[in-house]
């Protein structure tokens, strides 16, 4: 009995471990069942593949290499044009074409007649798609010179992210004899008393008068009479002011302004403190007085602002009022060196104003003359100063032409009795003798529309202008723009052009329109090889 | 029975072009928005888009062998993160001028495009 009941046991113990061994091998196999299928499926995938492949005819061969080669061309293509090749790209903008007009706005362009356009606004633009790493831009423009006498068109190319334009006369008669002067690349000599000097060299020139049409620093002066002292400007002047000042530390500029309201529309005053780089520093919005309407027999309201800058390096820096339809009342500024470049004297009652004389100091450094003009007969006055001391008087007697007053190398002190007068020239202008001081090493004018000005006024004249071939009636004028040196804003791969033209900007020579043929675009795109 | 207008290896070849043409086309796309101007100047990409097109509906009338069921694995997920994050950059870089509504837009973007994704192949693995 024992040993059948041992057997049973043993037995029992044997087939146990039978169905454990025989339970892991189905688990065994259970686990590599799936991943078998799977490398099964794979193989015979890769079979199919293989087999498809050598048995694919050799022409759907060739085609899937053609097929995969389009994108490494496509991409081979627009690498070796965007990097390595030098591209010129033209355009040609048909502007007398019925298909397309490329000029906006459309309400300042007239509708297509005998296979042209004409340009009606003061403003009109037109774009210019720029490859990226494109280095020069040039522009031909066929047009008839409908201009009215002394007046110009130049063309602008955007550089600021802002409205904001750098120009290039295309258009200007009075230079159009600049080949009678002696020039070394862009530098004329007008005044033969001076030496022809290259464009680097002509920053040291002293005292020299230079006549030019795009932007050009001169070198500063160091002032050693400067004072941060109050000073009080209180003459009324109309409209936009460019002042320069010796400044240094802390600065604050109060300003009064009151608007006339003689045209319709917000008459907001920006001003702005730049350095000489062009730079903004500080500026000030004074806000409208709420009057929108045509009400000029009203006396407004007078607003106040306040400019502030800190921390100014010691030297000089432009202030700029900018264009508005009111009077600046006066100017309160921490500085006892402040001129004008050119002012326009309001205190009469053309303005609702008092009518007080005021006085204008500047020192001239040659023979020269100041333009002075009126718009209206209130502005006719005889004008009184003196000349190195001397008293004399002129005979301001008409209005709408400018008139010009000749001027030594002499200090001058002038009273204008009635005001209502813009006074520009050469020299800048001061309020009083203590103001006065020469910002720079160098005066810089712009160019005038009058080489009899240019001539008596002027000692060199930079510009790049050149004058415009003819076709017939047509004129083609052709200007250059470098995108890098002239650090232009392109957006979207479109850099913005525009046509100035600013007597078109003046109602009274609204017939003046200008026709437009065609525009001729080649932008440049150097390579890695050229 | 279906009629196709391409079977067999024609069928592969259309269906390898259309494919072909059609990354080129998107990543061609994807430069352009980067880098404006870098393509559109040379190559006028409406032209190509008419080309993937018409591969496009030659390739829906040609043969197509039967699609198996692929498991979602974890690489699966992984791409679908990059592909997130990838579409929140490029939304970001295209509307960085409208600032902190940039940041939403790119971020809800980011996060729609993952979700969808998830969504799919959740879907395709139900399937």
């Amino acid at each position: 009995m024992p040993v059948k009941e041992n057997w049973k046991k043993e037995f029992e113990k044997w087939r146990e471990e039978k169905r454990k061994k025989l339970k892991k091998a189905e688990e065994f196999v259970e686990k590599i069942e799936e991943p078998i299928e799977e490398v099964v499926e794979k193989v015979e995938e890769v079979e199919k593949e293989v087999y498809d492949y050598f048995t694919e005819p050799k022409h759907i061969k060739i085609l899937k290499i053609i097929a995969l080669l389009i994108p490494l061309v496509i991409i081979g293509y627009l690498m070796v044009n965007n990097f390595l090749v030098a591209q010129e790209f033209n355009y040609f903008y048909d502007i007398g074409s019925e298909r397309e007009n490329y000029l906006t706005p459309v309400t300042r362009v007239s509708e297509q007649t005998d296979g042209y356009r004409e340009m009606t606004g003061g403003l009109v633009y037109f774009d210019v798609p720029i490859a990226r790493g494109s280095e020069k831009v040039n522009i031909k423009v066929k047009f008839k010179d409908n201009f009215p006498k002394g007046w110009t068109m130049s063309l602008g190319a955007k550089d600021q992210e802002v409205w904001h334009y750098t120009y290039n006369s295309i258009y200007n008669p009075t230079l159009n004899n600049l080949d009678d002067f002696n020039k070394i690349e862009n530098v004329y000599l007008i005044n033969s008393d001076k030496y022809l000097v290259p464009i680097e060299d002509l920053k040291y020139e002293r005292d020299a008068i230079v006549a030019v049409d795009k932007p050009y620093v001169p070198l500063p002066n160091i002032i050693s009479d400067y004072k941060e002292k109050e000073t009080i400007i209180d003459t009324s002047l109309r409209g936009k002011h460019t002042f320069y000042i010796y400044a240094s530390g802390d600065l604050k500029v109060n300003v009064k302004k009151q608007d006339i309201n003689w045209y319709e529309g917000s008459d907001e005053l920006e001003i702005g403190l730049y350095d000489l780089e062009d730079n903004l520093i500080a500026n000030l919005t004074i806000e409208d007085d709420v009057i929108i309407e045509v009400k000029n027999k009203e006396t407004a309201k007078i607003q106040e602002g306040v400019l502030k800058a800190e921390n100014l390096e010691d030297g000089v820096y432009k202030l700029e009022f900018g264009d508005f339809d009111g009077l600046i009342r006066e100017i309160k500024i921490n500085t006892n060196k402040i001129v004008a470049e050119s002012v326009f004297l309001a205190d009469s009652s053309l303005y609702n104003v008092e009518i007080k004389p005021s006085k204008l100091y500047f020192k001239s450094a040659r023979t020269g003359q100041l333009r002075l003009i009126t718009y209206h007969s209130a502005g006719i006055q005889n004008i009184s100063y003196k000349e190195n001391g001397v008293n004399k008087t002129f005979d301001f007697y008409q209005e709408d032409a400018p008139l010009y007053m000749d001027v030594n190398a002499k200090k001058y002190e002038i009273i204008f009795p009635k005001n209502d007068l813009i006074v520009s020239g050469v020299p800048y202008f001061a309020f009083s003798e203590e103001n006065y001081f020469e910002p720079f090493k160098q005066k810089v004018v712009k160019i005038q529309n009058d080489m009899d000005w240019i001539k008596s006024n002027v000692d060199y004249l930079v510009t790049d202008y050149k004058k415009p071939t003819e076709e017939g009636e047509w004129l083609i004028a052709e200007k250059e723009f470098n995108l890098e040196g002239d650090s232009l804003f392109v957006k979207d791969n479109k850099l913005s052009i525009v046509f100035n033209i600013p007597h078109l900007s003046n109602e009274e020579y609204s017939n003046y329109t200008i026709p437009v043929d065609w525009i001729e675009i080649k932008v440049y795109k150097p390579g890695v090889f050229s | 029975m279906t009629k196709y207008l391409f079977k067999g290896h024609n069928a592969s070849l259309v269906n390898y072009l259309f494919q072909t043409l059609l990354v080129t086309y998107l990543v061609l796309l994807l430069v352009e928005q980067i880098w404006s101007g870098l393509v559109s100047v040379y190559l006028n990409l409406n032209y190509l888009l008419v080309v993937v097109i018409v591969a496009g509906v030659l390739d829906v009338f040609s043969e197509h062998s039967p699609k198996k069921k692929e498991k979602v694995r974890k690489l699966d997920y992984w791409f679908v993160v990059i592909l997130g994050v990838l579409g929140f950059g490029i939304i970001k870089f295209k509307t960085g001028d409208l600032g902190w509504l940039s940041w939403v837009i790119s971020i809800i973007a980011g996060v729609l495009i993952i979700l969808l994704s998830l969504l799919v192949l959740e879907d395709e693995d139900e399937r």
